[in-house]
């Protein structure tokens, strides 16, 4: 039987008194696409903070690919794309292929440089991610939305097994927005990897995920986009205000 | 010619053992200066330069004090303050900068219950206060340049890691770089790029020439490896003309090299602006200029 690449146990988080996860328990199978939601302030963030490490949790287990999370190592079968990654790098002296190479800093390990090899693997991300020409022109001047691919890029040239963004459409126009689910989609498609991606978009994330989760500190649902809807889901958890959010879309 | 016979007259200048040490020395601090600088400016940290200059200060009070060698006694205490900056920050993560006000209030105290213990303003606090090239003795010249290229091995090998970390630090973390470990091994290189230097521009402008030189090669540079690239060259011309200007016109070397920096600093400056040498200006670089400005 496949073996899960994440498993959340009953996590729990506080900051300081403030408790921002309660009892989570969720769990990802491989090529799934999960799109997690909940308003701002629902802990999201501070979630993947926890899968990633970045943050302990108060209680509960995580496990990474059958693998408790201390005891896993492999970081680099998951590939991070943090939230506002496109509003600090305006003025950073790097050119995209600079970017794109520090990706493979972890699995380079320290004192190795990256070879010919490494370069090919860039090469090979800048393609996949349809920003090639661009290798030469410095990060900041990009837009958001091709800062935002080149960003992917740099997550995907050690090869992970699990992609997370966190917001990564913030400060992207529509249009590219939709370019870039479509990119999401293909990797999926192409390289069978596993996507969790957070957002506070509910009616656009909940279009092109496979399964939804659903986050207010408690997770209030976790399944398919269909049942999300039917559920009433957004309601139970952003409260009565959301419906009319609902309404718009 | 009299050009030409200014530079002859540096030529001769060269066979005096003084004027050598002040030029291996003053080359060696364009170097590190640049090396420690560019990642000290692209992660806004130019507040550890101020740290560890106010640290070096109480160090070399305490080795003219006490009699032992002030440039061993300022690496040393730069080194404690390196660890108890660690120690801070790791305590109180979330605040980083409160852990740097709090060791260069420890490095600026102390330096002035020191210098107050010596009775007087020692003429020695005063040639590192404000840099004394041409004093510069072959122990200094000896110790600056082996933990010269310590500093420098030891960035270079880092180089990867201190990218990514300046680029994106939770990312890096999240990958798996060993974060921790490259961040102090980064400021333990800081403080003895910014004690050895001291020796040369003098502490009051040693955060000068690790910020100014990156601050102008930001202005034209279009990579990453174009900013390392131009910093080096800026700060070479600054130190070599620095010296130049100093010697010629007898003025103080510390403030001649800085100057010449800022020279350079305001043409690159205005090249961008005016021929458009390195791209239009963008919202960022206005920002980052803003932080270097506070290092100054």
């Amino acid at each position: 039987m496949e073996e899960p690449v994440l498993v959340l146990d009953q996590v729990s988080f506080h900051y300081g008194y403030r408790l921002v996860l309660e009892d989570i328990n969720l769990t990802v199978w491989p090529g799934d696409f999960l799109g997690i939601v909940g308003p701002n302030g629902s802990g999201k963030s501070t979630l993947l903070k926890i899968i990633l490490r970045l943050l302990r949790p108060s209680q509960g287990q995580v496990s990474l690919f059958g693998q408790s999370q201390e005891k896993f190592h492999q970081w680099t079968k998951i590939g991070y794309v943090p939230q506002n990654a496109t509003s600090f790098h305006h003025g950073f002296p790097a050119t995209v292929q600079e970017v794109v190479l520090s990706g493979l800093t972890a699995s380079l390990g320290l004192f190795k440089r990256p070879g010919v090899k490494g370069q090919r693997r860039v090469s090979e991300a800048l393609e996949q991610v349809g920003v090639a020409e661009l290798r030469n022109r410095v990060i900041g001047e990009l837009s958001g939305g091709q800062q935002q691919r080149v960003l992917i890029a740099k997550a995907l040239v050690s090869r992970p097994a699990l992609l997370i963004l966190d917001e990564p459409t913030v400060g992207v126009d529509l249009a590219a927005q939709e370019q870039f689910y479509n990119l999401l989609l293909e990797l999926r498609k192409a390289e069978g990897m596993t996507l969790i991606l957070v957002s506070h978009d509910v009616g656009v994330i909940t279009e092109h995920v496979c399964s939804v989760a659903c986050l207010n500190r408690k997770l209030y649902f976790h399944g398919a986009p269909a049942d999300f809807w039917a559920k009433d889901c957004l309601g139970q958890t952003y409260g009565s205000a959301a419906r009319v959010l609902r309404h718009a879309h | 010619m009299p050009i030409r016979i200014e530079v002859l007259e540096i030529f001769e200048l060269l066979e005096y053992g003084f004027m050598q040490r002040a030029f291996a020395a003053g080359l060696m601090v364009a170097v590190l200066c640049p090396t420690i600088g560019i990642f000290i400016v692209l992660r806004r940290l130019s507040m550890i330069g101020e740290m560890f200059s106010h640290v070096s200060l109480a160090g070399v009070a305490l080795g003219v004090l006490s009699g032992v060698y002030p440039l061993a006694t300022a690496v040393g205490l730069s080194l404690f303050a390196a660890a108890g900056l660690e120690v801070l920050r790791r305590t109180y993560r979330m605040f980083g900068d409160l852990a740097i006000a709090c060791m260069v209030s420890f490095g600026i105290s102390l330096a002035v219950v020191l210098i107050s213990l010596a009775q007087a303003f020692n003429l020695a606090i005063f040639f590192y206060l404000f840099g004394s090239v041409i004093a510069i003795t072959g122990q200094d010249l000896q110790l600056i340049l082996i933990l010269g290229i310590l500093v420098l091995a030891l960035v270079y090998a880092l180089q990867k890691e201190l990218f990514i970390i300046a680029f994106d630090e939770e990312g890096a973390r999240a990958a798996g770089v060993r974060v921790d470990l490259v961040n102090a091994l980064f400021v333990v290189a800081t403080a003895l790029t910014i004690t050895l230097s001291m020796r040369v521009v003098g502490i009051l402008l040693v955060s000068s020439l690790i910020t100014v030189p990156v601050a102008a090669a930001l202005q034209l540079s279009r990579s990453f490896r174009a900013t390392a690239c131009y910093a080096y060259l800026f700060a070479m011309i600054s130190v070599l003309l620095g010296l130049f200007i100093a010697f010629h016109a007898d003025l103080a070397p510390g403030g001649s090299i800085v100057l010449t920096s800022l020279g350079i600093f305001a043409i690159a400056a205005l090249s961008r602006k005016f021929l458009g040498i390195g791209g239009e200006r963008d919202e960022g670089t206005r920002i980052i200029g803003t932080a270097e400005g506070k290092g100054l």
